[in-house]
């Protein structure tokens, strides 16, 4: 059984990987938000159009080059000192960093990966922030319980909207995404091209999706789940390329297990 | 079964009827900004009409050349679990390619789709293209199209028709 030390260790040290790819992928995208770039801010600003003045001029300030730049190296060092362990100012500093970050690229860079990366953020600040009042393993358990529930949640919802689909039902759509994946196309003799594979890897993903809250009865069933989710999540990077959705899911699993029959915070 | 559990199982039931019952979007500059922090869960979820960027240049004294569809592709590499910038820069674009037809379906009367920041950085993109094709022109165009799934290229809607731009 993983204790509560050890899961919150697990958390932070997965979660600190995750964010340090992150930024590191922006560090090397530099010349896209700059001048030349197709995402220079001289035609970005007009998102903030409805701002006040002075919130304009505070992202105009934060968004010159060197100081995104600046930003970008410090925000790796506080990335870094999560390897030691998470306080209440590098897990706010993080948090605000990401905010900004998400505003430069118009709201989200990678979709799901940056919500998950938000709650992984929150989660530490209610651990760090709520320490003082509640007690440190109180706060915990409410960070990775927090963590855990939209986890399962994005699973389940995932699971089931596809379920309500028709084409996912019948295996089409398993077939057209792979298509259109970044990897894509799949070859013409592909297996995944035969109607009964497709059938049957999209109802899998299906089933193993909606059971997703079920893990919460037991450790060693949650352990099992999860280690199916590392394999999806790693599917899913090699037909989509979607390396920064491996990351962020797979910072959420330690919570996961720690949950699955663990204590509750009520 | 405890409170806790009795209290989680029906939220999990509350969540899969507000898939099923689906309620107003929230919409605003500051949410369009911040919606990372609003939950979407659905992932490749249904096969809907997909928004493309097509495009063509033109050199000096020759004819226009084909159009071009813009669709993120790379090689992959294992490599890229742990940095895959330029791959999630090609799937950012496409998003942007889909944000612009968003953006054109709710464009008010009387309102230039030229003002739009998604069709200043599409057209950006366009010429972002153009430069790594080393295509060199003296004028372009593009197209956006919205490609009906799991079927043929030819059936397909053009949602914006760009005005031919000088490259300059």
């Amino acid at each position: 059984m993983i204790t509560l030390s050890e899961a919150v260790r697990l958390f932070e040290c997965i979660g600190a990987i995750s964010l340090l790819i992150q930024t590191i992928e922006f560090l090397s995208l530099s010349a896209q938000t700059g001048r030349e770039g197709v995402w220079t801010w001289s035609v970005q600003r007009k998102d903030l159009a409805h701002a006040n003045p002075v919130t304009q001029k505070i992202f105009d300030v934060l968004f010159e080059d060197g100081v995104l730049r600046a930003h970008l190296w410090l925000r790796l060092l506080l990335i870094s000192s999560l390897f030691l362990g998470s306080s209440s100012g590098t897990s706010v500093l993080i948090f605000t960093s990401t905010v900004v970050l998400l505003v430069r690229w118009r709201g989200a860079f990678n979709g799901g990966s940056d919500f998950m990366t938000l709650v992984f953020l929150t989660s530490l600040m209610i651990g760090n922030l709520a320490a003082p009042f509640l007690g440190t393993e109180t706060a915990w358990t409410v960070a990775l319980w927090y963590v855990c529930v939209q986890s399962l949640t994005s699973y389940l919802l995932s699971g089931a909207s596809k379920l309500l689909a028709g084409r996912w039902r019948d295996g089409r759509a398993l077939t057209y995404f792979l298509d259109g994946g970044i990897h894509g196309p799949l070859r013409a003799g592909s297996i995944y091209r035969n109607p009964r594979v497709a059938i049957g890897c999209s109802w899998a993903f299906m089933v193993w999706e909606c059971t997703a809250p079920l893990v919460l009865i037991s450790q060693q069933l949650a352990s099992i789940w999860c280690a199916i989710a590392v394999a999806f999540h790693l599917l899913v990077f090699r037909f989509f390329g979607l390396n920064r959705f491996f990351w962020a899911w797979v910072t959420t699993l330690p919570a996961i297990v720690y949950c699955a029959g663990g204590p509750m915070p009520m | 079964m405890s409170m806790t559990s009795f209290a989680l199982a029906i939220y999990f039931l509350f969540v899969l009827a507000g898939l099923l019952r689906r309620g107003r979007q929230i919409s605003g500059p500051w949410w369009f900004l911040l919606r990372s922090f609003l939950p979407s869960w659905q992932f490749y979820h249904d096969v809907g009409q997909q928004p493309r960027l097509f495009f063509r240049s033109q050199v000096a004294g020759n004819p226009w050349s084909d159009w071009q569809i813009f669709v993120p592709r790379a090689r992959f590499s294992p490599l890229n679990l742990f940095h895959n910038s330029e791959n999630n820069l090609e799937l950012l674009h496409q998003t942007l390619i889909d944000q612009l037809s968003t953006d054109i379906y709710a464009l008010p009367d009387g309102s230039k789709v030229e003002e739009l920041v998604s069709y200043q950085l599409a057209n950006r993109l366009v010429r972002h293209l153009l430069v790594r094709c080393d295509a060199n022109p003296a004028a372009y165009q593009f197209e956006i199209r919205l490609v009906a799934p799991l079927s043929g290229d030819d059936q397909t809607t053009t949602t914006l028709i760009s005005p031919v731009m000088p490259w300059k």
